[in-house]
C-alpha cells in the first residue's frame, strides 16, 4: 500500500500516467481494498486514491469528439 | 544391352521426378527473368505463356486464381519477371514454371533495388525486433502521414473514429508517388514526431510497385527507423511489402488494419472503467458496514459493562428478591388461613350449638349456670332452656333424683 500511497498520483516525473499504467495501479488498489483485515483508515485512503485514478482514467479518455486536423506546409494546425 | 532390372510405370517415373522437384528449396520460390512468347488467356483465367531467352525457353502458368499478383495486360514480347514454383506436370511429363507474380522487368529492377537495399538495412540491423518499440494499448493523438484524398486516409479516419471518437487524428498530408515523394513523407515523419503524437500511421493504398516505390527508399526507411514515435506502416494491399514494412514498429497489411491496430475500441474501455468503480464503490461500502457493525458490538459490549447498566442489574435483581419475599409471606399469610379455616371447621363440629340443632337443648339457670344435675336446682326456681332457634323460660315444678348420678354429659366438659 506504502508504495502506491507514495506514488505521486497520476503523474510519473512530469509526464501523467499512461492508461494502462493507471488501470495497473486501480487493480492494485482493489486488491488492497479486498483484503479481509485492511483497517477502515486504508481502505479510506485506497478508495479515495482509487477514485483519483479514475478520473485520471476519465482525463486520459477525454470525453470530448474531435476534429480531424491536418498539418499545413507552414507548419500550422487546420480542421480537415 | 542394359540389363533389365526393375521396369517402372510412367506415373512412377513422372511422380519421381515430381518428388524431385518438390523437395528442391530453390524451385519452390524462383523468380525468372525472359521475353513472353505463345501467351494464350484461356476462358477459366488461367494464363498460358512462355518464357524464353536467347538459348532456351520454359513452359510457364499463370492460374486464375493467382491472377492478383499480375498488374498489366500480358502480351508477347514483354520483358517480364515471372516468380513462383517449378513443377512438374505429370500428366505430359513436362515440368513448367507456375508464376504467382509476374513483373514487367522495369520492375525487374526495381526489385533487385529493393532486395538490395532490404539487405543492406537489415545487416545494419535495421530490421531488429530489438530497436521495435510497443505500440501503446491506448493513444490520445494518432499521426497519419498519407495523401490527403483517396481511400487510405478516408478508411484511416473512418475506422478510428468509429472505435474512438475522442481520439485526436493529425493528418500530413504528404505526397506518396512521383518526385519529391519520400522527401514528403520524411518531412511528415518529422514533422509529426514534433507535436508528440502518440502513434503514427505512415502508409498509402495499394499500387504498383513503382508506384509504391516511396516507401522503398533508405531516407523514409531511416526516417521511420529514428522516429521516437511507434510508427505503424500500411502500405498498399496485403500482398505489398515495402522497405518501411520491415523497420516500423508494426507492419499493417492495409491502412484500414492499422486503424483498428493503432486504436482501442473506447467503449471496452470506458467498460472497465465503470467496472473498476463500481468494485471500489462496491467494496468501500462493504468495509464501511462492515465497521458500523464493529463498533455496534463495541458498543453493545461497552454498554453491559458501564456502571448504569451495572446498577440497572441490581436493581432488577433487587426488585426480583422484593417479588420473591412478597411472594413468600402471601404463601404464608394464605397457609395461615387456610389452616384457620380447616380448625373453624373442626370447632364446628365440637360446638354445643350444633348438638342443640340436632334436638339436644342447654338449661341454665338465671345466673347462666348450667344444669348438669337435679342437686343444682330447687323447685320454683326460674331456668332458661336454649334450643336451636330460641330460648325458653322455664320453672322446676318438681325435682327427682335417679340412680345413676352424673350421666353421660357429665363426663365431657364443655370447652
Amino acid at each position: 500500500m506504502e508504495e502506491i500511497l507514495n506514488e505521486d498520483l497520476g503523474q510519473k516525473g512530469d509526464k501523467p500516467l499512461s492508461l494502462e499504467e493507471n488501470f495497473d495501479l486501480l487493480e492494485k488498489v482493489i486488491e488492497r481494498l479486498e483484503e479481509e483485515n485492511i483497517s477502515l483508515e486504508d481502505a479510506f485512503g485506497a478508495y479515495s486514491q482509487g477514485m483519483k485514478l479514475l478520473k485520471a482514467c476519465n482525463e486520459q479518455i477525454d470525453l470530448v469528439e474531435k476534429k480531424v486536423l491536418k498539418l499545413t506546409g507552414e507548419g500550422k494546425l487546420e480542421e480537415l | 544391352m542394359i540389363e533389365i532390372r526393375n521396369v517402372y510405370t510412367v506415373t512412377q517415373v513422372n511422380t519421381y521426378i515430381k518428388n524431385m522437384f518438390t523437395q528442391d528449396y530453390m524451385l519452390q520460390a524462383i523468380f525468372v527473368k525472359g521475353e513472353i512468347s505463345n501467351c494464350k488467356y484461356h476462358p477459366t483465367g488461367h494464363i498460358y505463356f512462355t518464357l524464353k531467352d536467347a538459348k532456351g525457353a520454359i513452359a510457364c502458368v499463370m492460374f486464375a486464381g493467382n491472377r492478383r499478383g499480375l498488374s498489366f495486360q500480358l502480351r508477347d514480347g514483354q520483358q517480364v519477371i515471372a516468380g513462383g514454383t517449378v513443377d512438374v506436370f505429370e500428366r505430359d511429363g513436362k515440368y513448367q514454371l507456375y508464376a504467382k507474380q509476374i513483373l514487367l522487368d522495369g520492375t525487374g529492377l526495381l526489385y533487385e533495388k529493393f532486395e538490395q537495399l532490404k539487405y543492406e538495412l537489415e545487416e545494419m540491423g535495421m530490421f531488429a525486433q530489438e530497436y521495435k518499440k510497443p505500440i501503446p494499448k491506448y493513444i490520445r493523438t494518432l499521426g497519419v502521414v498519407t495523401a490527403d484524398t483517396g481511400a487510405a486516409v478516408r478508411d484511416i479516419i473512418q475506422i478510428a473514429r468509429r472505435r474512438n471518437p475522442y481520439l485526436q487524428i493529425i493528418l500530413y498530408p504528404a505526397l506518396v508517388q512521383g518526385n519529391g515523394a519520400a522527401e514528403s513523407i520524411v518531412k511528415g515523419i518529422r514533422a509529426l514526431e514534433e507535436l508528440s503524437v502518440d502513434v503514427m500511421i505512415v502508409g498509402r493504398g495499394g499500387g504498383s510497385m513503382e508506384d509504391l516505390w516511396a516507401f522503398n527508399e533508405k531516407e523514409v526507411a531511416q526516417a521511420v527507423f529514428d522516429c521516437s514515435v511507434p510508427i505503424i506502416s500500411a502500405v498498399g494491399h496485403e500482398t505489398d511489402t515495402t522497405i518501411i514494412d520491415f523497420v516500423s514498429d508494426l507492419r499493417a497489411p492495409t491502412p484500414s488494419a492499422a486503424a483498428e491496430l493503432a486504436v482501442a475500441d473506447v467503449r471496452q474501455l470506458l467498460e472497465r472503467i465503470r467496472g473498476y468503480e463500481e468494485r471500489l464503490r462496491r467494496l468501500m461500502r462493504r468495509r464501511i458496514q462492515q465497521g458500523r457493525d464493529q463498533s455496534r458490538q463495541l458498543e453493545r459490549q461497552l454498554y453491559l459493562l458501564s456502571p448504569v447498566s451495572r446498577i440497572r442489574e441490581r436493581k432488577t435483581y433487587l426488585m426480583q428478591l422484593e417479588d420473591a419475599l412478597l411472594g413468600g409471606m402471601e404463601d404464608v399469610l394464605r397457609r395461615k388461613q387456610h389452616e384457620m379455616a380447616l380448625y373453624v371447621e373442626k370447632m364446628k363440629g365440637l360446638s354445643p350449638l350444633e348438638k342443640l340443632s340436632r334436638g339436644y337443648s342447654y338449661v341454665e339457670n338465671v345466673t347462666g349456670r348450667n344444669i348438669r344435675s337435679v342437686a343444682q336446682v330447687v323447685c320454683g326456681e326460674p331456668l332458661v332452656i336454649r334450643v336451636r332457634d330460641g330460648s325458653i323460660d322455664a320453672v322446676v315444678t318438681d325435682v327427682r333424683q335417679e340412680g345413676r348420678a352424673g350421666g353421660e354429659d357429665h363426663g365431657r366438659d364443655p370447652e
